[in-house]
């Protein structure tokens, strides 16, 4: 299983890549701050899904999961079981 | 019924803006075998003379059977002759079932080219949950019910929606083919809640000279279709895609249900989880909307 720091990598490479780590990491909202599309939240997921295997992000995500980079972190640890 | 423009006029102003704006002597309606298209039809007829209209139906292999027969009875109930044109060859020619098969097959290995159909349904769970728009892809038996259903990857969604797009589009360019030849002005069938909501493909079934219903919802539709006397069967067929190889209505594929739950989302409590997840889902959609109508000119963009 892929610790969060390679899945933070490959959702700032894949999702945010038209934005630096920083802007990213900083923001409090990412919807509002024009981060995240309808689509970006789906990569999140398909990525997280991908280094957990199976489907549990897909099934139990909350818009809320999304608000921050530390909210998909924390989305991250409690299906992985690390939280 | 709030339709602010009355049905005489509404039959003037087709007049005038074929004849006297664009200066054609007449127009092509693809039709569907749907209500708004019967309704385009059956307006270009009253305003501009059914002999100077030219009804186009453009099946493909995924077109339910019952679109022909519900196409012809519109042209029909015109005064026109239908034209069909159908763009099998075409869609083969440009997206090869292949194409598609690849991606499906990662998803479902049993996914057989020759007997199987999918379709891209909204998952209204997700969506909700999610407050953004969630696709699922469908697979089952042609022209068939879904027994196989999953969640596609962003990168895949983007691939099938541009392989199923190119069909709307190759209608656009039959449409305007066949309209050139006669001297035609293309009239548009999309419906306000379609505009609205992005529910069209840019250049595709968006594309039109003129558009006869842009004014109004799907429901005012339906009340304008009794007051031209539009026949019961094409008015109470329930509105589909005809886009994939499986059955998909219109809420199947986009809507969430009926579109007018969508259209209210700004009257909803903003409180309500429901409400504020739809509310967020529209926004997506008006965000596809603008972008659909948008003409960028390099010359005209504010860049910061």
């Amino acid at each position: 299983m892929a610790d969060w720091n390679s899945v933070r990598a490959e959702i700032l490479d894949t999702v945010f890549f038209n934005f630096t780590a920083e802007e990213v990491e900083d923001s409090s909202d990412l919807a509002s701050d024009g981060y995240l599309d309808s689509l970006a939240i789906l990569s999140i997921v398909a990525v997280i899904d991908d280094h957990l295997g199976g489907e549990a992000a897909q099934r139990v995500a909350q818009r809320s999961d999304f608000q921050s980079l530390a909210a998909v972190e924390n989305l991250y640890h409690r299906l992985a079981g690390t939280a | 019924m709030t339709q602010s423009i009355s049905v005489d006029e509404r039959i003037a102003r087709l007049s005038y803006g074929v004849r006297h704006v664009l200066k054609r002597s007449g127009a092509a309606v693809q039709v569907s075998g749907g209500i708004d298209s019967a309704v385009t039809l059956q307006l270009a007829a009253r305003a501009l003379g059914p002999d100077h209209v030219l009804p186009l139906f453009l099946p493909d292999r995924a077109s339910a059977s019952i679109s022909a027969e519900l196409a012809a009875l519109a042209a029909e109930g015109a005064g026109c002759s239908l034209c069909t044109v159908p763009i099998t060859e075409l869609v083969l020619a440009t997206t090869p079932p292949a194409e598609a098969a690849v991606i499906i097959c990662r998803y479902v290995p049993s996914y057989d080219v020759e007997h199987d159909g999918y379709a891209i349904n909204i998952d209204a769970e997700a969506s909700l949950r999610l407050a953004t728009p969630v696709f699922r892809l469908h697979v089952g038996p042609v022209q068939g019910q879904a027994t196989t259903s999953v969640m596609l990857r962003p990168t895949d969604l983007r691939a099938l929606m541009a392989i199923q797009n190119v069909k709307q589009r190759l209608r656009m360019i039959v449409a305007y083919r066949h309209a050139e030849a006669h001297g035609y002005a293309v009239i548009g069938a999309s419906n306000a809640d379609e505009l609205d909501l992005g529910f069209t493909v840019k250049f595709g079934d968006d594309a039109a000279d003129l558009y006869a219903i842009a004014d109004l919802n799907k429901d005012d539709v339906r009340a304008l279709a009794i007051s031209l006397d539009i026949p019961k069967r094409i008015r109470d067929r329930p509105p589909t895609t005809d886009t994939f190889t499986l059955q998909q209505s219109q809420a199947d594929y986009y809507y969430l249900g009926d579109p007018s739950a969508l259209r209210s989302v700004d009257t909803h409590d903003p409180s309500d989880d429901h409400d504020s997840a739809l509310s967020q889902i529209v926004s997506v959609y008006r965000q596809t909307a603008h972008y659909n109508s948008q003409r960028l000119r390099l010359d005209e963009l504010d860049v910061d």
